[in-house]
């Protein structure tokens, strides 16, 4: 009896985001040019660290390889983010117009249909980007390649639980739209940096405020060193951030304000 | 456009460009996420840069040096509003067409407004990633004369981003969609004009390929003076800024005459 919710969710989800990649590859061309150009965006950008690899070998022990996983983890994880869960950035802009009554009126999960609402083509470049630095980095150990992808879904996990709950803060603070999506960019900034560079409280923060602790260090050491303590950090640290994401965006839809709505954005 | 109509439109002009800056100032939380941003990036690449020489691998510079050039360079790409998001949406809404019959071309208009708003971002960004600078480069630079005459040339210099980013929003009634080429247009920046990295790190054939592009003389050009005031430098580099802003703009004239003609086949 208890399952049933759950697999009707799981259907009702994989539904949705069909629907949302039909709706994305409808305008082939473009998607296409989103995505390939997001592709060579990433490539272009990560032409720097090549530089400067060349040039300093490493630093703090970080080299290019590092650097590589780090990079695909943190793009593969914000790309499937983006694909599947694209929705959750649109959340505080529907809070701040009072535009989630047709959803609350409907029997599935609300934050279910609303994560999964949106899937953007860009995301697609920026998974591509993961798959491809992630089969380069691991070129001369093909087991960690299993890793990586795991490590891929976790960040992506992250990424829209750390989403979900930055745009739910619009259910008491109001237009935070801005805010929250700078908030989701400082992640991807931090977590794109060696983390051997930042210690003392400057750690604290990137595993708790800002979690690029989880979008890439941790997934990056977890594909490095296949060890057992970085993968139940890994997991403890996305299972309380999904449970955290939860908690307040259902507390927040207590003190909602319907904006009486009868169309809406999704 | 003659020298009567062109006196004619300069309070035009002008009154584009007090209305950037209006719209700036009312952006009040877009300003404060790229105040934020710019000091998240000074804390991260001062960490980069304290690492490396730390294991003294950059002789001759120091961390002050190099996250000032950063402060400069960030000045640059954080200045210019996102004209070619502007244009896309005005494409998208129809407002391209419904502006065309206005006196002032609409390219024109456009690009009077973002100058507005540029100077509004300069004047409110400069404080902050100065003050970013001195608290996370541990200091200011030796040669003071060099920053400032840095800071001069950031404003040529984010002319250019501006007028590249008109360029790039025009391309959108072909393209439809804009932003991919910004973002192309952003990670060349980054990459051939040493956004994060001095072009001096770079391998020596790739840094001559680079100097070769408008985005050395964007980024690395201003931002290299803090590295100590070098009257000849900053004249090459000023005469750069001067010829690649004249090239965009005549890339843009030539593009807008392109667009309105796409425009009147297509019928808007």
């Amino acid at each position: 009896m208890r399952r049933e919710p759950a697999i009707g969710g799981l259907r009702y989800a994989s539904a949705l985001v069909t629907t949302n990649l039909k709706a994305s590859l409808a305008l082939r061309g473009a998607f296409w040019l989103q995505a390939s150009f997001m592709l060579l965006n990433n490539v272009t950008f990560f032409v720097t660290w090549l530089i400067f690899f060349h040039r300093f070998n490493e630093v703090r022990g970080w080299r290019l390889d590092d650097m590589l996983v780090l990079f695909a983890v943190v793009a593969g994880g914000y790309g499937l983010f983006n694909v599947l869960a694209g929705g959750a950035l649109q959340l505080a802009r529907a809070i701040g117009d009072g535009d989630l009554d047709p959803i609350l009126v409907q029997p599935r999960p609300p934050l279910l249909q609303i994560v999964a609402s949106r899937s953007t083509a860009s995301g697609w470049g920026d998974l591509a980007t993961g798959v491809i630095f992630l089969s380069l980095a691991t070129r001369s150990h093909l087991a960690a390649a299993p890793l990586g992808l795991a490590a891929i879904v976790a960040s992506a996990v992250v990424f829209t639980a750390s989403a979900v709950l930055l745009q739910s803060l619009a259910f008491w603070l109001g237009r935070i739209e801005v805010v929250a999506r700078q908030m989701l960019e400082f992640q991807i900034t931090f977590g794109l940096y060696p983390s051997s560079l930042f210690g003392g409280a400057l750690r604290v923060v990137l595993y708790t405020a800002i979690p690029a602790g989880f979008v890439g260090y941790l997934p990056a050491e977890f594909v490095r060193t296949a060890s057992l303590p970085a993968l139940a950090a890994l997991f403890a640290g996305t299972a309380f951030f999904v449970a955290l994401a939860l908690v307040v965006f259902h507390r927040g839809l207590r003190v909602y304000e319907s904006g009486s709505r009868f169309g809406g954005v999704w | 456009m003659s020298a009567r109509q062109r006196s004619r439109a300069t309070p035009a002009y002008l009154a584009y460009a007090a209305l950037g800056a209006r719209r700036e100032f009312a952006g009040k939380a877009t300003l404060a996420a790229r105040m934020l941003f710019v000091a998240v990036i000074l804390l991260v690449f001062s960490r980069v840069w304290a690492a490396v020489l730390e294991r003294g691998l950059l002789a001759g510079r120091t961390r002050a040096d190099l996250v000032w050039y950063i402060v400069i360079t960030e000045l640059v790409m954080l200045s210019f509003p996102y004209l070619h998001l502007e244009v896309e949406a005005d494409l998208r809404s129809g407002d391209l067409v419904a502006r065309l019959p206005q006196p002032v071309p609409y390219a024109a208009a456009r690009l009077a407004e973002s100058a507005g708003g540029m100077a509004v971002r300069l004047a409110l960004l400069t404080p902050m990633a100065l003050t970013c600078g001195a608290v996370f480069g541990a200091g200011v630079p030796g040669d003071l004369r060099g920053v400032v005459v840095a800071l001069v040339l950031v404003f040529p210099a984010a002319c250019l981003a501006v007028l590249s980013s008109a360029a790039i929003g025009l391309s959108a009634i072909w393209l439809h969609d804009a932003s991919p080429v910004y973002w192309i247009w952003q990670k060349l920046a980054f990459a051939l004009g040493g956004l994060l990295l001095p072009l001096e790190v770079y391998p020596h054939w790739l840094a001559a390929a680079a100097r070769w592009t408008p985005f050395a003389a964007m980024l690395n050009g201003p931002g290299r003076m803090v590295f100590g005031l070098d009257g000849g430098d900053a004249a090459r580099v000023a005469g750069q800024l001067l010829f690649w802003n004249l090239a965009g703009a005549v890339f843009v004239a030539w593009l807008w005459g392109r667009a309105l003609r796409a425009i009147e086949t297509s019928g808007g």
